[in-house]
């Protein structure tokens, strides 16, 4: 049975030893919870919670009785500390370096050594080290291989495999030298052309042993060699050593080899690149190599020669090891040469309005060679507009020193200043002309100067106004002012006036301010005198104080500027330099102020405070941290938005620039210039640049009737010329007819703005036309017959009109915001009700508000008074009336209207919204209304009548 | 009489210049100012560093210690005022509120301390270049000034404070006394940039240096001048002056390097006071003992103390 099943069975495998049934283990197996591990003293080598914790405790310390401790750093100066690196061994017991630990230490075969039976499943990697200078698997690890062998070859093995043989099905000769030589193409490939066809000399051509079949060659895998060095591709570089340490590659260029110390080195690779200074090289890729060189003097030694012609020729593509010649040639980029500039090309951009205008002509700048040539501080300034400063230089203000710098400052900040400066050169001009005709009188005076009884003090009056309520922040915008004002004469336009001031100031030096009324004139009335005395006493405030509070405060100044008396102060102080002189120290060196010490300082210094119930002298606290917004205060910020307004107000203020030399043409280059500097001026300059293209169309009344109209009403959205024109006609209308000029503006307002800008500034206008308009109206009438007497005549205004209000805003109208025009017109309409206080109500008037006329819409200010008296909740803000007031007025021209209510109905809102003055929204609706259909008769009627009149004065 | 005053020491501070030097409010101490930008604390009497204060950002100009010399307070030209715990030698607070360099710092209540002692010191005067004086609240942990004395118009030199005065002196050659009892800053003119000014002991007059060379004793209440003190040399040096513990001695420092001190009545030179080798620095700051006739100066980098030995015998 046994035989048989032998045969018929294969049997793999060692058969297991047949159990010995008396040995057989009686006791029962001991279970995992009962094996312990023990250590070398038997103690247990694991125990914990659930006996599998790892004791690293005092029994298997780690170094210490503690276990394990971490190291310490140490560094001092004295002893650095050296760099520790930490070994696991570190963290070992000596249990753990013991034979069965987790690190045994001792002599043992590694891994590889080790019977493959015992090697663990893990496969083992091969490492290839790079570092060798043979790449590959080192050749000392080939020839000593490890008895070690994968499971797949000892498989192989027992299956009939050698070593050496390739695997797969045995083989013909032919075939096996096909698939050889298909390796070998592969190769070829891969590693280039190194070694071409130099293969088939082994080709037999035996043919005999057809049926003989032999086992497929050993496939080697192509291995890419790594890139390990930093040289270029291709280069290799030298390599001393000994010849016969090296693969002797044949093909390779042969080594150079020397002698040296009686030692024979080959020296491979290449030696030095190509030099970028040597003419004669053939080919940069070449390789070079050391036999190129000579290492000693005396003839050359033939082998070298041969052999380097020998490689010189090898390389008969041209080509770098490595490479393979491209067949089809990279197309070159083609570089287009930069385009020609046409020979008139002016690198010089100009301004064009719009493609339908010709280019605004820039300044003449001198381009030489193409280089800007630098502009002198004559064209500089002339740029910047800086003409006065050019002229006379400021001696007798020391802290107004006229710079370019603070003239670019201004101007950038303030770009209004700088058409204000323009517009009152236009305008003197314009005076200059000589009025010859009522019509220019009466522009260039009652117009321009921004009253209907503008008398040159009058306005010198308004001019200060502005100037107070302008924004004052910027020095140079005071700058130009005092500029005007000859520094320290305001009042130069009215000697009689000048002349008291100046004496005032004489006054104010000794003491003696009371004195004031001995000079002034017994023609003036007790009103005016006041007044002259407050304008005076404003006038030193401003031209002595800093501009700026906060710089008032940062900077002390050498004199105390909250005295106001500075010349008296300063003679104080040399009559102290001459009390010290004379050692005379006491009652004339000593002065003493009320200073009121802080309440925590009183505390802490445990004294009572001084002075408890009185009021309190204002304290500043200083804040300790410098901030911007210190120098932000509210007024300035208000100024700001009031900048858009003052294109009005520069029509009022222009009258007081003098030089009065200027012409027309030069007026006009003036512009030219500005077009190039400034972008918000720009609606204006177009206006002006328009005014030069139908400047010859117009009459010379005409004209200059434009250029103050231009001025009044500063920018204005340019349009057709046809349009314009149209508008200037019915202005010159309502201007002979004493239109107020609000009415103007409305008229023009609603034709053209359109921008949003333009409307912004179009509610300012109305917001303080409004407000004026209503004082006015009422109180000046009698005033406003007889002024209007005087321009009809042409008798100059100033000569007319004594009684006429010449004094400075006073009060909160010095400062005119927004809240204080809410209040001036609640005052107002109060004063209104009592009329008989003429001139007060005159004083509130502001400057621009002074270039209207009143006369016509008395009536309906009546009328708006009583419909305020019935009026239920806070008071309305005038100007809501005042627009409405305003809609009535509008021109002439029928096609019009429709646009400007449009504008207009809008604005009531906005305005009620501003002042914050809560109304009864259904009633003054419908006072509106009413009033509306009131007015609109009211001023038809009265227009007809001016136009009648007008018509009279034409025939 | 005859005072002979001694050289008792000289100590080398190690930290550059000194730029003032302090004594504690007890006399016990000593405090100096150094241009490296460190405040020491030392027993002038042994010579010994007691402690190193670091933490300003630019030299040192002016310390003063508290009465209980608890704290600190020192300014520099980082424009910082520090407040300091002496033990611990860290910032308590740092003050920062003034826009230029600091030039001098008083703690309050400074020459009270002997009528009342138990008084805290709670509030810091510091004067500045940026022509400010600034009170601070140091027992709030506001860091603002309390109140800012505005009214120099150029750096302030110095600061003192009585029990119920803060007399400061500026460069625009005045002094200018704030009376807190009264409410009202007086005002005098000295005609040249003062560089310092103090009250005497007595606390009736004032002891103002000028620039132009010349100590002048000025009547506390009328302004009047009492007496004239000068031959030293200023050379537009921040010069500092005092009065000695009796009232008898008018002392300044001088560019040649000695301490100058005048008789205070009849204003003749008593003596000049120089170190054991002579120096090319000049004499800026001093200081004087609160009880004894006991003086500290610096001298460029070192201090000098002289006490008047025999004069007590």
């Amino acid at each position: 049975m046994s035989d048989s099943e032998d045969e018929n069975y294969v049997t793999f495998g060692v058969p297991l030893e047949p159990i010995d049934e008396d040995n057989v283990p009686r006791k029962k197996p001991m279970t995992i919870e009962d094996q312990y591990a023990y250590d070398a003293q038997g103690r247990r080598r694991f125990h914990g919670a659930f006996t599998g914790g790892f004791s690293a405790g005092y029994f298997n310390t780690v170094g210490t009785r503690d276990g394990w401790r971490p190291q310490q750093f140490k560094s001092s100066r004295s002893s650095k500390a050296e760099s520790i690196t930490q070994r696991p061994e570190d963290f070992m017991d000596e249990e753990d370096t013991s034979e069965f630990g987790i690190a045994p230490t001792g002599i043992r075969a590694s891994e590889n050594y080790v019977n493959s039976g015992q090697r663990g499943t893990k496969r083992e990697r091969i490492t290839r080290d790079n570092n060798n200078p043979i790449p590959g698997t080192p050749v000392l690890k080939e020839l000593l291989k490890p008895v070690k062998e994968t499971v797949g070859i000892i498989l192989l093995k027992k299956m009939g495999w050698r070593p050496g043989q390739g695997v797969g099905s045995r083989l013909t000769k032919k075939q096996k030298a096909k698939i050889k030589k298909k390796n070998e193409r592969m190769k070829d490939m891969q590693q280039g052309s190194r070694k071409l066809n130099l293969e088939n000399s082994s080709e037999d051509s035996e043919d005999d042993y057809e049926n003989v079949t032999f086992a497929p060659d050993d496939y080697e895998p192509f291995r890419c060699n790594p890139k390990d060095n930093y040289f270029g591709i291709g280069y290799c570089g030298l390599d001393r050593r000994t010849i016969l340490s090296g693969h002797v590659n044949l093909f390779e260029t042969p080594a150079f080899s020397i002698r040296d110390k009686n030692k024979k080195l080959s020296i491979h690779g290449q030696a030095f690149g190509v030099g970028a200074f040597e003419a004669d090289d053939e080919d940069i890729y070449e390789k070079e190599d050391m036999s190129r060189y000579d290492f000693s003097l005396g003839p050359e030694r033939k082998t070298k020669t041969r052999w380097s012609e020998d490689s010189s020729s090898r390389n008969l593509n041209n080509c770098l090891e490595g490479f393979v010649l491209a067949k089809n040639k990279l197309e070159l980029k083609k570089v287009f040469p930069p385009p020609e500039l046409p020979k008139n090309f002016v690198p010089v951009h100009t301004i064009r309005k719009s493609r339908f205008y010709p280019p605004i002509e820039n300044v003449p700048r001198r381009t030489e060679n193409g280089k800007r040539k630098d502009l002198t501080a004559a064209d500089r300034a002339k740029i910047l507009e800086d003409t006065y400063n050019t002229k006379k230089p400021f001696e007798t203000h020391p802290n107004l020193v006229p710079s370019v710098a603070s003239n670019i400052i201004s101007k950038t900040l303030n770009l209004h200043g700088k058409q204000q400066t323009e517009e009152r050169q236009k305008e003197e001009n314009q005076r200059t002309k000589a009025a010859v005709s009522w019509m220019e009188k009466l522009t260039a005076q009652s117009f321009v100067k921004g009253g209907t009884v503008g008398s040159s003090k009058d306005s010198d009056g308004n001019l200060k106004k502005l100037e107070e309520f302008k924004d004052s922040s910027t020095t140079s915008d005071k700058q130009n002012k005092l500029r005007q004002d000859n520094v320290v004469k305001p009042y130069f336009s009215d000697s009689g006036k000048q002349r008291r001031f100046e004496q005032y100031l004489v006054f104010v030096k000794e003491g003696e301010k009371n004195k004031l009324e001995s000079i002034q004139p017994l023609s003036m009335t007790e009103w005016d005198r006041e007044h002259e005395r407050i304008e005076f006493e404003q006038a030193i405030k401003l031209f002595e104080q800093p501009t700026n509070e906060y710089v008032a405060n940062k900077f002390t100044s050498a004199s105390d500027p909250s005295r106001s008396d500075v010349f008296a102060q300063s003679s104080q102080e040399d009559e102290i330099k001459q009390a010290v002189k004379m050692k005379m120290f006491g009652k004339l060196t000593r002065e003493h102020v009320e200073w009121k010490p802080a309440s925590i300082v009183c505390k802490r210094f445990n004294i009572p405070e001084p002075k408890v119930g009185c009021a309190q002298p204002e304290m500043q606290k200083r804040s300790a941290k410098f901030s911007i917004f210190d120098s932000l205060d509210f007024n300035n910020s208000v100024k700001f938005l009031r900048a858009s307004k003052e294109i009005n107000d520069v029509s009022t203020s222009s009258n007081v620039s003098e030089n009065t030399d200027k012409n027309m043409l030069d007026n006009t280059e003036k512009h030219i210039i500005d077009n190039t500097d400034s972008n918000v001026k720009e609606t204006s300059d177009d206006i002006f640049s328009h005014n030069h293209e139908t400047i010859e169309l117009v009459s010379e009344k005409m004209r200059n009737f434009e250029v103050s109209y231009e001025k009044v009403f500063g920018k204005e959205v340019s349009e057709t010329s046809l349009k314009t024109d149209s508008n200037r006609t019915t202005d010159t209308e309502t201007m002979n007819q004493q239109e107020s000029q609000k009415n103007i503006s409305s008229t023009m307002k609603t034709s053209t703005s359109k921008s949003k800008s333009e409307e912004k500034k179009d509610l300012f206008k109305s917001i303080f036309l409004s407000s004026s308009e209503e004082s006015d109206s009422e109180s000046n009438e009698s005033l406003d017959s007889e002024a209007v007497k005087s321009v009809l005549i042409g008798k100059v205004p100033s000569e007319v009109n004594v009684n006429r209000n010449t004094s400075p805003p006073r009060g909160i109208f010095a400062k005119v915001d927004l809240d204080s025009l809410v209040n001036n017109t609640k005052s107002n309409v109060q004063l209104d009700e009592t009329t008989s206080k003429e001139k007060d109500v005159v004083n509130t008037v502001n400057s621009e508000l002074e270039t209207e006329s009143q006369q016509d819409n008395s009536n309906s200010n009546l009328s708006e008074t009583q419909l305020l008296s019935n009026m239920y909740g806070p008071v309305l803000p005038s100007r809501l009336l005042k627009t409405e007031s305003k809609t009535a007025e509008p021109s002439s021209s029928q096609m019009l209207k429709p646009v400007f209510k449009s504008v207009v109905v809008p604005k009531p809102k906005v305005d009620s919204e501003m002042c914050g003055v809560w109304v009864e929204r259904e009633k003054v609706k419908k006072s509106k209304k009413e009033k509306k259909k009131h007015k609109h008769k009211e001023h038809k009627s009265s227009k007809h009548k001016r136009k009648s009149k007008k018509e009279k004065r034409a025939s | 009489m005859e005072i002979d005053y001694k050289l008792v020491r000289e100590i080398e501070c190690k930290q550059g210049a000194v730029r003032a030097v302090r004594f504690s409010v007890d006399g016990a101490y000593c405090l100096t100012c150094g241009a490296d930008r460190k405040l020491k604390l030392w027993n002038p009497y042994r010579g010994v560093c007691l402690k190193v204060y670091g933490g300003h950002g630019d030299e040192v100009m002016d310390a003063n210690a508290s009465c209980d010399s608890s704290q600190i307070v020192s300014c520099g030209l980082d424009k910082s005022v520090i407040l300091w715990d002496v033990a611990t030698g860290t910032p308590v607070r740092r003050l920062r509120g003034h826009a230029g360099p600091v030039n001098t710092v008083r703690v309050n209540e400074e020459f009270v301390i002997f009528l009342i002692f138990n008084e805290e010191s709670s509030m810091v005067v510091s004067g500045s270049r940026d022509n400010l004086v600034m009170l601070w609240d140091v027992k709030s942990k506001a860091l603002e000034p309390v109140q800012c004395l505005n009214d120099a118009k150029d750096s302030v030199s110095s600061v003192r404070v009585s029990d119920h005065e803060i007399l400061t002196a500026s460069f625009d050659g005045k002094i200018r006394r704030y009376d807190i009892r009264v409410g009202e800053l007086y005002t005098d003119y000295m005609g040249d940039a003062v560089t310092c000014a103090s009250f005497t002991r007595d606390g009736q007059c004032v002891v103002v240096s000028c620039a132009d060379g010349v100590v002048r004793l000025i009547d506390k209440d009328s302004g009047e001048l009492l007496g004239e003190f000068a031959g030293h040399m200023a050379n537009n040096l921040c010069l500092e002056s005092s009065v000695d513990t009796q009232d008898t001695c008018i002392i300044s420092g001088s560019a040649d390097g000695k301490l100058w001190i005048w008789d205070l009545v009849s204003q003749k030179v008593v003596a000049k006071l120089s170190g054991f080798k002579p120096t090319k620095h000049p004499t800026v700051s001093l200081s004087v003992h609160p009880q004894t006739n006991c003086f500290l100066a610096t001298n460029g980098p070192n201090v000098l103390m002289w006490s008047t030995a025999s004069g007590q015998e």
